[in-house]
């Protein structure tokens, strides 16, 4: 898992260009939205299609994603959960 | 009785300079991109806006303009509806499409970038310059295909001698990919804004603003 958290935090950074960051400084367990890490409804669209594109996964129901999206971990145990 | 408006900031990049009213405020030797270029004049400059890393090459490069224009103006004594900007370019936002076709031309591997598609329109650039400072008057990115100091000056006039806006942030900003087949790929980028005002003031500047000044400041 932590393997998957770290590999997340950089692509994450990379395809949201958040230059500013390293992967240390983003707390797995920190909110993305809002107060937390800050990111916008673009950059929403940017995890589904890294979900998609890198891990091959989609999210069937619109209504997981506010849970899936809540911090890099509920992301990792998504993939974790449903990568085949 | 033709009224005069009044040029009080005006700032250039290009060729890995920044120039504050006539005056060298960086340069950088040799820079390894265009992107090491404009990031490092950004930080240089002790601006803290971390969306400035998300934009485009087109928006960074107006957005850095627009900020040092703004620097030591008196752009808070108007109201957000008083300030226009009008800026003109070349290329619109090709470079932003051409990358944001790479990732749809493939049936195969086909990934739409959110991000690359939310700046495939020129004026994007001008909505950063808006949402930074909270603007809300008259603006509009015009294509022309060189430098036109008489279509500046006119639009300008227009809005600001009309009573649409009280001031204007306005020039030309260009960044355009190379795409010779050449191993050095360095893009052109020439930015050039002034903010112009109704009023004379105290600034240093405060020159006229016709088509010889503008002329004379964008040839500097």
């Amino acid at each position: 898992m932590d393997t998957l958290i770290k590999e997340l935090k950089e692509e994450i950074i990379n395809e949201l260009n958040l230059e500013d960051l390293t992967p240390d400084d983003i707390d797995a367990d920190a909110a993305l939205f809002g107060d937390g890490l800050g990111l916008d409804s673009i950059d929403a669209l940017s995890l589904i299609v890294i979900l998609e594109k890198k891990y091959g996964l989609k999210i069937g129901n619109p209504d997981d994603g506010k849970e899936i999206f809540r911090s890099i971990r509920s992301i990792a145990e998504f993939i974790k959960a449903n990568k085949k | 009785m033709k009224k005069q408006n009044y040029i009080s900031n005006h700032c250039i990049i290009r060729n890995n300079k920044v120039l504050l009213n006539g005056e060298m405020l960086f340069s950088m030797e040799n820079p390894l991109s265009y992107n090491d270029f404009i990031k490092t004049a950004f930080r240089s400059q002790q601006i803290t806006y971390p969306k400035f890393f998300k934009m485009d090459n087109l928006s960074k490069l107006g957005f850095l303009t627009s900020e040092l224009v703004l620097k030591s103006s008196k752009i808070k004594e108007y109201k957000e509806n008083e300030i226009a900007v009008i800026i003109f370019n070349s290329s619109s936002s090709l470079d932003t499409d051409m990358d944001y076709y790479e990732t749809i031309k493939d049936k195969a591997n086909y990934f739409p970038n959110p991000s690359l598609f939310v700046y495939t329109l020129p004026n994007i650039m001008i909505g950063e310059i808006c949402i930074r400072n909270g603007f809300k008057g008259e603006n509009m990115l015009l294509i022309s295909q060189q430098f036109n100091s008489i279509a500046l000056t006119e639009t300008v006039n227009n809005i600001l001698n009309n009573g649409k806006a009280k001031c204007c942030i306005a020039g030309w900003v260009e960044y355009k990919r190379n795409t010779d087949n050449t191993f050095f790929q360095n893009p052109f980028y020439d930015s050039f804004l002034c903010l112009i005002e109704k009023n004379e003031n105290d600034n240093k500047v405060n020159a006229e603003f016709n088509i010889e000044n503008i002329n004379k400041i964008y040839k500097s």
